[in-house]
C-alpha cells in the first residue's frame, strides 16, 4: 500500500488520539458491531461527503467530515447559494443524531405499555392491516396524518399518499406550508420570495428572519446587504432579539395585535390616497368594504389606545410604507402563534395589496411546483385546528399517522392531548426517537437519520430555484430503521395495488424529481462556476456547452456537487387576486386591549431561540448547554423582565422565582433585561422535555392557556397571564428610588 | 513570519452563536455537568456577551459581541505563569503547553477578558458526543487551564498540506472553525501583516476597536462596531 507523508502524519496523529480516547471507547454505545473495529483500530483516514441539513426549512448544503468512514463533524458547503459555507448551531450539532443513545434501532410495538422490538415485516404488516381494515369499513375520514417535514418532495409524497388512499385528513406541518395558509386562503397562491433587488422597505411582523424562518442563513446575508444599500427595516416584534437589535426600528407589540397595527398602517395609506388604485380595483375583491372598515375603526388614535403604540409612530411607519416604491409587509408562521394569528395575517396581506405586493416576487417556470399547489384553496388545507376539533368530538379518530412532528411538546394542553391520544385505537409514528408524541404510538417504524438517506430539498425562497441533495454519507444505515418515504410508497402499493406508480421506492421518487431538472437543461451544478454573459447568450440562441450526457452521468455529477441551482432563473411580479370573506369585521378584530389587568399580573411571552426548531434541541447536549449561556442560566428556565417592572414588584435580578399561571406553578431564574416590554415576562421555549433527550428545565407552553389560532390551530405563545409568587407592589417612593425587595430588607 | 489576527464585523454578526457551537465541537471543549455549570464552571472558548444596552425603552438596543482569547501581542497571562506553560509563538498565537500547566490559574486571574477556563474534572463528554470528537485535538487533562488557540491544529494541517504541494500557505488554507462556519461571514481571519490579506484590509475600517485598549495588551482580535443611524 502506498502511503504519503500526509497520510503518515494522520496515522500518527490518529494513533496518539486513539490513545487519548482509548479509555472512553469502552463506554461507546449505539454503534453497530460492524463499525466498532474501525473505530478502535482504523487508520484515521479523513474523507468528506456532501449532503444537506434537514433540521429546519433552510436546506443548507453540508460538508460532512468522516474519519475512517464515520461522520464526526458538519460544516457548510461554500458552493451552496443558500448558505455559502455558513452553518447554524443546529446543523453543527446534528451529526450526533447518528450516534444518539436514545435512537430507536428497530421498529417497536407497544406491548403492555412497553415498547418491544419487532421485525420490519411485522411492523409493516401491522400498519397495513390496520389501514386496510379502515378502508374496508370506509372510515378514511377518521384517519389523520400529521407530517412535519421541510422537504417539499416528501410533502408531495404524503399528498400523493393521501390522494391515492383517500386518507384526506393530511396535516402538512412544514414552515412553508403553514406560513402560506393565509395567502392560500385569501389569494390561492403565495409569493415565492422577497425581491430584495426591488424591495426598498421591509416591515416585518414577528418573523425571526435570521433565526427561525424559511431560510435563516440566506436572510442573514441578504438583510445585511439590504441595510448596506441604505434600505430600512422596521421590526414589529414582542421581543428585541439580538438580530432585531441591529435594525433601524423596533416596534414592541404583542403578536395578537399585529392585525390592528397593520390596519392602522393601512389607514394612513388609504387616508393619504397613496395606495395602488389600479391594482386594488382589479385584484382586491371587496376593497370598498375593507376601506370603509379601516377608515371607521383604525384611526391612529384608536390604534394607539388598543396597542399602546403612539399614533405618531403609526403615522411615521405608515408614511415610510407609502413612500417606498416596493415595500413588503412580511410575516411567516411565527405570526400565526396567537389566537388571532390568521386574521392578523389577512390584515398584513391586505396591507401588501395596497402597494400591489411590490416587493414580493414569483419564480417563473418553477421546476419544483407540485401538481396540487392550489389544493389548499380548493379543499381547505387540513390544519391542527381540525385535528384538535376531531380529537375533542365524540366522533373520534380511528388511526393517527405521525411523521416528524412532536406536537404534544408544542402544545399548551399536553394532559388533555395525552388523554385524547390514548383513546385512539391505532397510532403509528415514524419518529427516530421516543418523544412526547411518539410515546403514545402503538407502533414506531423509526426513520433513517438524515445522514443515512436520500432526499432532494427544493427551494425558491431566494428567488432562484435551488435543489440541494440529501444523500447517505455512510455505506449503509447503522440500524434496522426504514426510510419513511419507502414505507409510504410500499404502503400505497399495498393499500391500492391498482395504483399506477412510476417509482418503486423513495430513491426512485427523488431521481424522478432530479430528472425533471435534468430534462429542463437549465441551471448549473453547485460545483460549477456561474456561466459568463457570453456563455449565457450562446445558450439562449441554442448553443450548449453542456458536457453531461445521460441522466445516470448527470445523477453522479449531482451527487458530487451536492446540488443544483439556476442562477439565471426568471422571475415575475406577484400579482394575486385577493378576496377576504367575512374577515374584516369587528368580530375578527375584537379590539381587546390585552395589556395586563392588574399590577401583579404579567403577560407570559414565550419566545424561541435559533438553537431549537419545534422542540428538537434536547437531543443535542452541546446546544442544551449553550441555550442559556447568554444569561449564565444553564440547564434551567430563565425569565427576562424589564427592571422597571421588576422593581415595582420587588423582584431582584438573578433570583429564583416561582411563577403561577392558571395551570400551576413552575420555577424560573429571573434576569433583568431593559429591552423587555414592561409588564411582560419573556421565557424561552425549548426546555422541559419529559421524554426526549435532556429533560432539564420547564416547558412554559404547558403552563399557558389553551388558546389556539382558529384557522391554523397553532398554539398561542403570548396570551397568558402569570404572577410571580411573593411579588409585592411597591410604594411609589421605593420604586422611584429603584430599590428592590432584598435591598429594602437589608436597609431595614 | 505571519502575524495571525481576527476581525469581527459586528454590523454583520447576527448573534446566531454558530461560532460558539463550532468552537466547542472543533476543540472537544468539555460539556460539564449541570451542577458544575451552575457553579460557573461551564467551559466556552468563545462566548456571546452583551456589551451594553443603549437608549431607553422602547428606543433601546442591545450590543452583543462574541468574545474569545484576544491573542494579545502583550499578553498579561504569560507574564504571571510561573512555569511558562503559556507563551507567545512567533506567529503571534498565544499558546499553551498543557503538560506543563500546574493549574495555579494565575493566568486566568490576570486575563482582563476572562477568556481562559479551567478543567475542574477529567473530560467526560455526554455519550451523545463521544463519537463526534475531533481527532485532531487532544482532550485536556484535569487540572489545566485552556483557551482559544485560533484552532492551531488547523494551521499545522495547512502547513503540511502546503509543504506537500510545494507552495506557500494560502489565506483560505487556514481559518479557525468560528470563521469558517459564520453564516453571515462576519469573522475575518488571516495575516495582519500581509497588506493584501482580507483581514488587514477590513482592519483599516474606521469602525475598528479592540476591547480594553487602555490596558495596553494589544489584542489581535479586532471588532468593527455596528452601524447605527
Amino acid at each position: 500500500m502506498d502511503i504519503n507523508r500526509r497520510d503518515f502524519v494522520k496515522l500518527l496523529g490518529g494513533s496518539l488520539f486513539g490513545l487519548a480516547v482509548g479509555s472512553a471507547a469502552g463506554a461507546i454505545l449505539k454503534l453497530p458491531d460492524s463499525a466498532k473495529p474501525i473505530l478502535y483500530t482504523g487508520p484515521r483516514i479523513e474523507s468528506w461527503k456532501l449532503t444537506a441539513c434537514t433540521k429546519c426549512p433552510g436546506g443548507c448544503s453540508l460538508r460532512i467530515r468522516l474519519i475512517d468512514g464515520l461522520p464526526v463533524q458538519a460544516f457548510g458547503n461554500p458552493k451552496s447559494p443558500v448558505n455559502k459555507g455558513g452553518i447554524c448551531p443546529l446543523g453543527l450539532a446534528s451529526v450526533a443524531d447518528l450516534y444518539h443513545p436514545a435512537r430507536l434501532t428497530s421498529p417497536v410495538k407497544k406491548v403492555n405499555g412497553e415498547f418491544k422490538p419487532i421485525s420490519y415485516n411485522e411492523a409493516f404488516n401491522t400498519l397495513s392491516n390496520n389501514l386496510k381494515k379502515i378502508i374496508s369499513n370506509k372510515k378514511q375520514d377518521k384517519v389523520f396524518i400529521v407530517a412535519q417535514t421541510e422537504s417539499k418532495l416528501r410533502s408531495d409524497l404524503f399528498k400523493t399518499f393521501s390522494d391515492t388512499t383517500g386518507f384526506n385528513n393530511l396535516i402538512l406541518d412544514s414552515f412553508e406550508e403553514t406560513s402560506a395558509i393565509p395567502f392560500m386562503k385569501a389569494a390561492g397562491e403565495a409569493p415565492d420570495f422577497i425581491d430584495f433587488d426591488k424591495c426598498d422597505y421591509l416591515l416585518n411582523f414577528g418573523s425571526q428572519m435570521t433565526e427561525i424562518s424559511q431560510n435563516p442563513l440566506y436572510f442573514m446575508r441578504k438583510i445585511n446587504d439590504f441595510r448596506a444599500k441604505g434600505n430600512k427595516i422596521t421590526a414589529v416584534q414582542p421581543k428585541l432579539t439580538p438580530s432585531v437589535s441591529k435594525l433601524d426600528d423596533w416596534i414592541p407589540l404583542q403578536p395578537n395585535q399585529f392585525g390592528i397595527f397593520a390596519l392602522g398602517i393601512a389607514y394612513v395609506l388609504i387616508k393619504d390616497e397613496q395606495y395602488e388604485k389600479n391594482f386594488v380595483e382589479k385584484n382586491f375583491t371587496g376593497f370598498d368594504d375593507f376601506k370603509k372598515f379601516v377608515l371607521e375603526n383604525f384611526v391612529p388614535d384608536n390604534v394607539e389606545k388598543l396597542t399602546g403604540i403612539s399614533s405618531d409612530k403609526i403615522i411615521e411607519t405608515g408614511k415610510k410604507f407609502e413612500k417606498a416604491s416596493a415595500p413588503v409587509a412580511y410575516f411567516d408562521e411565527s405570526a400565526l402563534y396567537n389566537s388571532n394569528g390568521t386574521n392578523n395575517a389577512y390584515a398584513i396581506i391586505a396591507l401588501n395589496a395596497l402597494k400591489s405586493f411590490g416587493g414580493y416576487g414569483k419564480v417563473k417556470a418553477n421546476p419544483f411546483t407540485s401538481k396540487d399547489k392550489n389544493e389548499a384553496k380548493q379543499n381547505e388545507a387540513t390544519t391542527y385546528a381540525k385535528l384538535n376539533e376531531q380529537l375533542s368530538s365524540s366522533n373520534g379518530i380511528d388511526a393517527l399517522i405521525i411523521s416528524g412532528s412532536n406536537f404534544v411538546f408544542n402544545n399548551p394542553n399536553p394532559d388533555g392531548l395525552k388523554k385524547q391520544l390514548s383513546n385512539i385505537p391505532f397510532i403509528v409514528s415514524f419518529s427516530s426517537f421516543v418523544d412526547e408524541t411518539s410515546e403514545f404510538a402503538n407502533l414506531i417504524i423509526p426513520d433513517h437519520c438524515y445522514l443515512e438517506r436520500l432526499d432532494l430539498l427544493t427551494d425558491v425562497s431566494t428567488g432562484l430555484p435551488i435543489a440541494t441533495l440529501v444523500q447517505p454519507v455512510i455505506d449503509k444505515p447503522f440500524f434496522k430503521t426504514a426510510d419513511t418515504g419507502d414505507v409510504i410508497i410500499s404502503l400505497m402499493k399495498e393499500l391500492k395495488p391498482d395504483a399506477k406508480l412510476s417509482y418503486r421506492n423513495y430513491s426512485d421518487y427523488v431521481k424522478l424529481a432530479a430528472k425533471k431538472i435534468y430534462s429542463g437543461k437549465e441551471g448549473i451544478l453547485m460545483n460549477q462556476n456561474k456561466p459568463t454573459v457570453i456563455e449565457k447568450g450562446l445558450k439562449q440562441i441554442g448553443w450548449s456547452t453542456d458536457q453531461i450526457g445521460s441522466f445516470d452521468d448527470y445523477w453522479d455529477s449531482l451527487s458530487d456537487a451536492g446540488g443544483w441551482w439556476n442562477p439565471y432563473g426568471e422571475i415575475s411580479a406577484f400579482n394575486p387576486k385577493i378576496e377576504f370573506k367575512n374577515i374584516f369585521d369587528e368580530k375578527s378584530f375584537s379590539m381587546i386591549n390585552t395589556s395586563s389587568q392588574s399590577k401583579t399580573k404579567l403577560r407570559l411571552n414565550i419566545f424561541k431561540r435559533n438553537l431549537d426548531y419545534k422542540g428538537n434541541m434536547s437531543i443535542y447536549p452541546v446546544l442544551v448547554e449553550q441555550f442559556g449561556n447568554f444569561w449564565n442560566a444553564y440547564y434551567k428556565l430563565w425569565a427576562e423582565i424589564n427592571p422597571q417592572t421588576a422593581r415595582s414588584l420587588s423582584l431582584s435580578d438573578r433570583s429564583k422565582i416561582i411563577l403561577k399561571t392558571s395551570k400551576g406553578k413552575f420555577t424560573a431564574f429571573l434576569v433583568y433585561n431593559p429591552s423587555v416590554i414592561p409588564g411582560n415576562l419573556d421565557v424561552p421555549f425549548g426546555l422541559g422535555h419529559t421524554v426526549l433527550g435532556d429533560t432539564c428545565g420547564v416547558n412554559p407552553l404547558y403552563y399557558s392557556d389553551n388558546k389556539f389560532d382558529l384557522v391554523s390551530g397553532l398554539p398561542s405563545f403570548s396570551e397568558s397571564s402569570v404572577e410571580v409568587e411573593g411579588a409585592q407592589v411597591r410604594s411609589g417612593l421605593m420604586s422611584a428610588l429603584g430599590l428592590t425587595g432584598q435591598k429594602q430588607l437589608a436597609e431595614n | 513570519m505571519p502575524r495571525y489576527g481576527m476581525v469581527i464585523d459586528l454590523n454583520k454578526c447576527n448573534n446566531c452563536e454558530a461560532c460558539v457551537t463550532a468552537c466547542k465541537l472543533e476543540n472537544n471543549v468539555q460539556i460539564v455537568s449541570k451542577e458544575n455549570a451552575e457553579m460557573g464552571r461551564a467551559m466556552f472558548w468563545i462566548k456571546m456577551l452583551i456589551k451594553n444596552y443603549s437608549g431607553n425603552y422602547p428606543d433601546i438596543r442591545s450590543e452583543s459581541l462574541p468574545v474569545s482569547c484576544m491573542q494579545c501581542d502583550e499578553p498579561s497571562c504569560i507574564k504571571v505563569c510561573p512555569v511558562r506553560a503559556t507563551y507567545k509563538r512567533d506567529d503571534g498565537i498565544v499558546a499553551q503547553i498543557y503538560p506543563q500547566c500546574i493549574g495555579c490559574r494565575y493566568c486566568m486571574a490576570n486575563c482582563p477578558y476572562t477568556a481562559k477556563v479551567f478543567n475542574w474534572f477529567k473530560d467526560e463528554q455526554p455519550v451523545e458526543n463521544e463519537k463526534t470528537y475531533n481527532p485532531d485535538v487532544s482532550v485536556r487533562p484535569k487540572g489545566v487551564v485552556e483557551k482559544c488557540t485560533f484552532c492551531i491544529h488547523r494551521l499545522q494541517k495547512a502547513k503540511e498540506q502546503a509543504k506537500a504541494e510545494h507552495r506557500k500557505i494560502r489565506e483560505e488554507d487556514y481559518q479557525p472553525a468560528c470563521a469558517e462556519v459564520c453564516p453571515s461571514h462576519a469573522i475575518y481571519f488571516g495575516d495582519l501583516d500581509d497588506p493584501s490579506s482580507k483581514v488587514s484590509k477590513v482592519m483599516r475600517d474606521y469602525r475598528k476597536f479592540t476591547l480594553q485598549e487602555e490596558l495596553g495588551t494589544k489584542p489581535k482580535v479586532y471588532y468593527l462596531s455596528a452601524m447605527t443611524e
